[in-house]
């Protein structure tokens, strides 16, 4: 190897280089010509697949999603016309559109802001357990790691009109029925409440971990110096925890926005579009109703919504995110 | 002391308590698993009429056999692909200095960003151009790469000191001797992690195989599930198989996340 000699022989110039004489030594000198090119190819052939495969099935998509979100496409012909940006006026003259939108919002907000503060309550009490609670823990990420689907099947029963659990209760200390998925408030309701308890664990564990990152020195000296409980909660506990909500929050709104398994099994985007989100408005017309141009244009919405996301925390991030 | 003891005994009960709210969806399936239909139907458990054929029945219900044996068959080889694929990547970008490295390390990252789902319509016009539409490629070979596990594993290998890969350049190996017996050990636990992760979301998606399979003998686990739940209409919808097939699905991630949790949930951030 051309690296073995350089590090053997240092001073290596090219007077030192042998002129080929034998058949022998050509043949040496051209394998290690060979070599030579192949490591410096090496590098290219190993990033390769991964480069190809992320170009075919990301960058490309994502480019043909603008351009698709131009033209009138449907999937059933050949043919189609660029139509500049009708896409876009359609979708903003689309009274569903905007309640989808609508939808999504109240739905990201609601889940979010629900995820956290019970989070934050439930990791409060944690840290108050410093030992044995790696049952806990790992109960606590169980949910995040399951399927959509099972769990879903298992709320439609509970959820059931007549025979879930919730409503026999309610029936039984005469509250009475509730329509958990077939009222428009309530599905709304009931998905919110589903989406909740699958990841609460998972946010309870990221912001434990910052709870027991704060050093129970720092809070013992301003202790000292007279703070209030509240005081150090406010002054010492959040500052340094405000990383972990942030993470929580930003990862919450992110996946809230592409709610899309839950929306499928529960409700189908009903009652009368009540429940229905951007990415399952996506698939319904790109998939089912096979305006493809139409469906493009929703995610290209989608997209910029989630690229703005991402942009905030990253600017933001490096005045909050300080890794140890 | 008392005051003490009080708070022992809360913080002790709140904990009860949300255990208890996170497992009683799977406790509750476990139970409607193994009951009767009328059982089922009024909600009045009982240990006599133990009924374990609800997964004989679930499993004959559809063939399931087939659905598993699809959706192994994809998490298995999605996660064997994308390892070695991901490694190759990592290793580059890692250690090797080469023209355009940097410009192509900030576009593997920025494909990160790209929601995968957001760009499901064009991915199903060029899997359909390849005429791949319910094949088993159009369910493996767009998953074959992950930016976020070329990034984790780069991170592990650059963790890695180079002085040991000096000394064994200097013993002639060559680089794929090197990821395979010095990378590839070093950076276990980090590779173990990425599998799982890898293997866990392949089983899981819905989205996806909804999309690119339309015949029975192609569905996934979820796919054949979401399907098993609609057509069980009729006299409605029999719980009891349902969370039997339920119970089978969440399964073998259960068992996994048991054997394994270690690595599982290293792989997450902020979850130690």
């Amino acid at each position: 190897m051309d690296e073995n000699y350089l590090l053997v022989n240092p001073n290596r110039t090219n007077k030192d280089r042998k002129i080929p004489h034998s058949l022998e030594e050509k043949k040496a000198m051209k394998s290690r010509v060979m070599r030579k090119n192949f490591n410096k190819l090496m590098p290219y052939l190993l990033v390769l697949p991964a480069i190809t495969l992320l170009f075919i099935f990301v960058l490309l998509p994502l480019i043909l999603t603008f351009l698709l979100s131009f033209t009138n496409w449907n999937l059933m012909t050949v043919e189609f016309d660029w139509v500049g940006i009708k896409q876009y006026e359609r979708l903003f003259n689309d009274p569903l559109f905007w309640k989808v939108v609508r939808n999504t919002l109240v739905f990201t907000f609601f889940s979010v802001l629900l995820t956290l503060c019970l989070a934050l309550f439930f990791s409060a009490l944690f840290d108050q357990k410093r030992k044995g609670g790696s049952f806990y823990k790992s109960l606590l990420f169980v949910p995040y790691i399951t399927p959509m689907v099972p769990m879903s099947i298992v709320f439609l029963w509970l959820l059931d009109q007549y025979y879930g659990l919730f409503n026999t209760v309610l029936v039984d200390i005469g509250i009475g029925r509730i329509p958990w998925l077939t009222d428009p408030r309530w599905a709304m309701v009931s998905i919110i409440l589903i989406s909740v308890w699958k990841t609460i664990g998972y946010n309870t564990l990221i912001l434990l971990a910052g709870l027991q990152n704060v050093p129970n020195t720092v809070k013992e000296a301003a202790r000292m110096d007279g703070a209030t409980s509240r005081q150090v909660f406010l002054r010492i506990t959040m500052p340094l925890l405000s990383p972990n909500i942030f993470f929580v929050v930003v990862v919450g709104i992110i996946t809230s926005f592409q709610a899309y398994d839950i929306i499928y099994m529960m409700t189908n985007g009903g009652p009368a579009n009540s429940t229905n989100m951007v990415l399952y408005y996506m698939y319904q017309h790109g998939f089912q109703y096979f305006d493809t141009a139409y469906g493009s244009a929703i995610a290209v919405i989608l997209f910029l919504g989630l690229i703005t996301i991402t942009f905030v925390q990253l600017k933001w991030s490096k005045k909050w995110v300080h890794y140890s | 002391m008392t005051v003490s003891h009080l708070v022992r005994y809360t913080v002790n009960i709140g904990l009860l308590l949300i255990t208890l709210i996170i497992a009683f969806p799977f406790i509750w399936m476990l139970i409607g698993s193994i009951q009767s239909l009328e059982n089922v139907r009024s909600l009045s458990f009982s240990f006599d009429g133990l009924q374990f054929s609800n997964f004989y029945d679930a499993w004959n219900g559809a063939p399931f056999g087939r659905y598993f044996f699809n959706s192994f068959l994809i998490a298995v080889t999605v996660s064997i692909i994308q390892l070695v694929i991901n490694i190759f990547a990592a290793y580059a970008f890692a250690r090797l200095s080469f023209k355009g490295k940097n410009v192509l390390f900030i576009i593997v990252l920025s494909t990160m960003m790209i929601p995968a789902q957001a760009i499901f319509i064009p991915n199903f016009i060029i899997i359909s151009g390849l005429n791949w539409y319910n094949t088993y490629f159009a369910l493996i070979i767009p998953f074959c790469a992950s930016a976020f596990g070329i990034f984790l594993i780069r991170q592990a290998f650059l963790q890695v000191p180079k002085e040991i890969e000096e000394s064994a350049i200097l013993e002639g190996a060559n680089h794929l001797q090197i990821i395979y017996h010095m990378m590839i050990p070093l950076a276990k636990p980090t590779i173990i992690t990425c599998i799982l992760l890898c293997f866990i979301s392949q089983y899981s998606d819905l989205f996806w195989p909804l999309i690119v399979t339309n015949s029975e003998d192609m569905r996934t686990v979820q796919v054949g599930l979401s399907s098993f739940m609609n057509d069980e209409g009729g006299s409605g919808p029999q719980w009891h198989i349902l969370m039997a097939a339920s119970t089978m699905v969440i399964m073998p991630l259960v068992i996994l996340f048991i054997m394994a949790q270690k690595y599982i949930m290293k792989g997450v951030p902020g979850a130690k």
